[in-house]
């Protein structure tokens, strides 16, 4: 059964020097995380490959909302024909504002829900975590597939000067 | 007396474990500061933590005064409409052909100072303004205010309040459905989707800040329970992070594009009629401009009571006034072009029915001109001069007369069109009634009072984005100067 480690540390500089000795015992990237209060630019511990096509997410709910708004204001004129001075049933100006808005809509909620999807949000277990975080202290979590490994990612963070190892579980 | 004081003042500050908020403005004080320079980022780190989140945790007397004053005027409206309501329209002076008075003029001026906020926001966000970071909340929560106002106005226009689902696509016992040919239905979806929209990028980026809260929030705190359930476990991960930064900027570029879309589809409200005065294709991006020159100065407005009402000079600093009253200065010369545009283009064309409702505002309403075009060349000349815009009175007292000549400018495109249309055996006057000028005035207070409401329960301040400027910024001296540096991280979508 994995554990997780969560090392605490005053300098990014150190958090970011562990990361070679920790591949180098084998850890794989995906297995280590930052906790900071601000986020630090992308490449601080390592690159990694994005994969949360949000752009996907945010366009196919754009279309959704962009057909919504097509049936019910071409389907209200059409359902009830007010016919006004021998004007056309279907009027093209108030279906482009609906569907402009709409479209907007879709996007805007594809992208807060696909936000929440990938931050694994809302989680209100108790995972690996500590209030000093937020008092500008840095967090890495290493996830160790067996006892032996963690206590040796623990005697590693010792060793970069932790200034507290604590033990949790993490969903990554 | 002083001794129960004395100790409440000490539980309280043991319990949110920060020093008073004296001790936290000394520290300030003790560095110094250059007024003109942005938040100084040697400031201890749980300085910076207490300091943004002692709105949250320190009551002053000043805030209980202003919120039972606001609460008190919110009261009297919402009487004011009870007694509406329960009587009437008549009860207002809307009479035909009087259809749209003090109510419409009202909810335009909403919209209008909504609009900013987040357009302010996310330019600043999208085009990595560093100076941004501390002016953000208090601008993203004015848009969410203000549209909560102005939604309210089309409810209290109708009169009868309960029967306004008919204009919801839901079905009902009279088979009604809203017409979506009518620009007052564009504008109900317009503002439903930018309502939501300011919601959703308001509490985006309130996420973090509210974990921050949380985790420095005493156990036994009243706080503590909504704060866990709002920050929705967040523990900044650099996934999380990661996945936040992409999606702040994906709304930032949404909200862009909803914004101008919302006041177009208002000024819509009138252009879209065939009525002199109101028909002119100018109106859309004339509302659009309108309405950022009012929001910047409602941002700026609102920027100096924050600073004055919880203290937050060291955060929110005359740089961040001046860079924004820079950019209402730019507002303002758009804004007066607009208006001279419009005005020549008809007296030049001197179509005998426009020309009339010009001649009529200028006859009727000449005071209230004057307090609008002259508050906005005084507001150009002022703001010219690098002492005003370095001057939080002075920027306080200008902004206010630009937003009241900007409410002026919303009740004179309404009211002299429906006074002086088509048959001059159907002129009239409109002035509003008292139960009407009591609503409006209640809209301000409730405006203030959930702002005061918000500063109290969440983080007005963007904590997370400051220390984000902190991580990348450092300074940098150059010959006898120290001048700050921001490394350029762009984040790959």
């Amino acid at each position: 059964m994995s554990t997780t480690v969560l090392g605490l540390f005053t300098q990014i500089e150190n958090t970011a020097e562990m990361v070679r000795p920790l591949e180098e015992m084998s850890v794989l990237h995906k297995d280590i995380s930052l906790i900071s209060v601000a986020p630090y630019p992308e490449g601080t511990l390592f690159h990694d490959e994005d994969h949360s096509p949000m752009w996907a997410v945010a366009l196919v709910c754009g279309i959704v909302g962009f057909f919504a708004a097509v049936v019910l204001a071409g389907w209200t004129q059409w359902h009830i024909n007010i016919n006004v001075g021998g004007k056309p049933t279907w009027s093209v100006p108030p279906m482009v504002v609906i569907c402009y808005e709409f479209t907007l809509a879709g996007a805007v909620l594809g992208t807060f829900f696909s936000m929440l999807w990938w931050a694994r949000l809302p989680d209100w277990n108790e995972l690996a975590y500590d209030r000093e975080i937020s008092k500008s202290k840095i967090g890495l979590l290493v996830r160790c597939e067996n006892e032996e490994k963690a206590a040796k990612v623990e005697e590693l963070m010792k060793q970069f000067k932790a200034s507290s190892i604590k033990r949790g579980r993490d969903d990554f | 007396m002083e001794n129960t004081q004395d100790n409440k003042e000490r539980r309280n500050r043991s319990r949110a474990e920060i020093p008073s908020l004296e001790e936290l403005r000394g520290i300030a004080a003790r560095k110094s500061l250059e007024p003109s320079n942005d938040v100084d980022l040697s400031m201890p780190e749980a300085w910076l933590n207490q300091y943004s989140l002692s709105p949250m945790f320190f009551t002053t007397k000043a805030y209980f005064i202003f919120t039972i004053a606001l609460s008190s005027v919110v009261a009297w409206a919402v009487a004011c409409w009870g007694y509406q309501i329960y009587n009437g329209m008549g009860v207002t002076n809307l009479r035909p052909p009087i259809f749209w008075g003090m109510y419409i003029a009202t909810f335009v001026f909403w919209v209008g100072v909504s609009h900013s906020g987040t357009i302010v926001s996310s330019l600043l966000r999208l085009t990595k303004a560093n100076w941004r970071r501390p002016v953000l909340r208090g601008a993203e929560a004015m848009t969410a205010f203000s549209l909560m106002v102005a939604g309210m106005f089309p409810l209290i226009h109708v009169g009868r309040v309960w029967r306004i689902y008919y204009m919801f696509p839901l079905p009902n016992q009279r088979f009604l459905w809203p017409n979506y040919r009518s620009p007052l239905a564009w504008d109900m979806m317009a503002i439903s989707v930018y309502l939501t929209a300011s919601m959703i990028f308001l509490y985006t980026g309130l996420l973090p800040d509210i974990a921050l809260a949380r985790d420095l929030c005493p156990r036994n705190n009243w706080r503590k329970k909504y704060l866990t359930i709002l920050s929705l476990g967040w523990r900044g991960t650099h996934r999380q992070w990661h996945v936040y930064e992409k999606a702040s900027t994906f709304l930032a570029v949404f909200v862009l594009l909803i914004a101008p879309s919302v006041h177009t589809i208002v000024s819509w409200d009138f252009a879209m009629s065939i009525t002199p005065g109101w028909h002119t294709t100018i109106f859309g991006p004339y509302f659009v401009v309108g309405a950022i020159y009012s929001g910047v100065g409602g941002v700026i407005t609102l920027m100096v009571i924050l600073r004055w009402v919880f203290g937050l000079d060291q955060i929110i600093r005359i740089m961040h006034l001046y860079n924004l009253a820079k950019l209402e200065l730019v507002m303002a010369i758009l804004w007066a072009y607009f208006y001279f545009v419009e005005f020549i283009t008809s007296w030049y064309a001197h179509n005998p029915v426009e020309w009339r409702i010009w001649v009529y505002q200028w006859e009727r309403f000449p005071h209230l001109l004057l307090i609008m075009l002259g508050g906005t060349i005084f507001a150009i000349i002022a703001l010219s001069f690098h002492k005003v815009r370095t001057s939080p009175g002075w920027l306080f007292c200008i902004t206010i007369l630009i937003n009241v000549g900007m409410y002026i400018e919303r009740y004179l495109i309404v009211v002299p069109v429906l006074t002086h249309r088509d048959n001059a055996y159907t002129w009239t006057d409109y002035v509003p009634s008292f139960v009407e000028a009591s609503i409006a005035a209640g809209a301000i207070a409730y405006f203030l009072l959930l702002y005061a409401i918000f500063a109290k329960i969440l983080p007005i301040v963007t904590v997370a984005d400051i220390r984000e400027g902190k991580i990348i910024s450092g300074d940098v001296r150059i010959g006898n100067r120290v001048l700050r540096v921001h490394a350029d991280v762009e984040e790959p979508l």
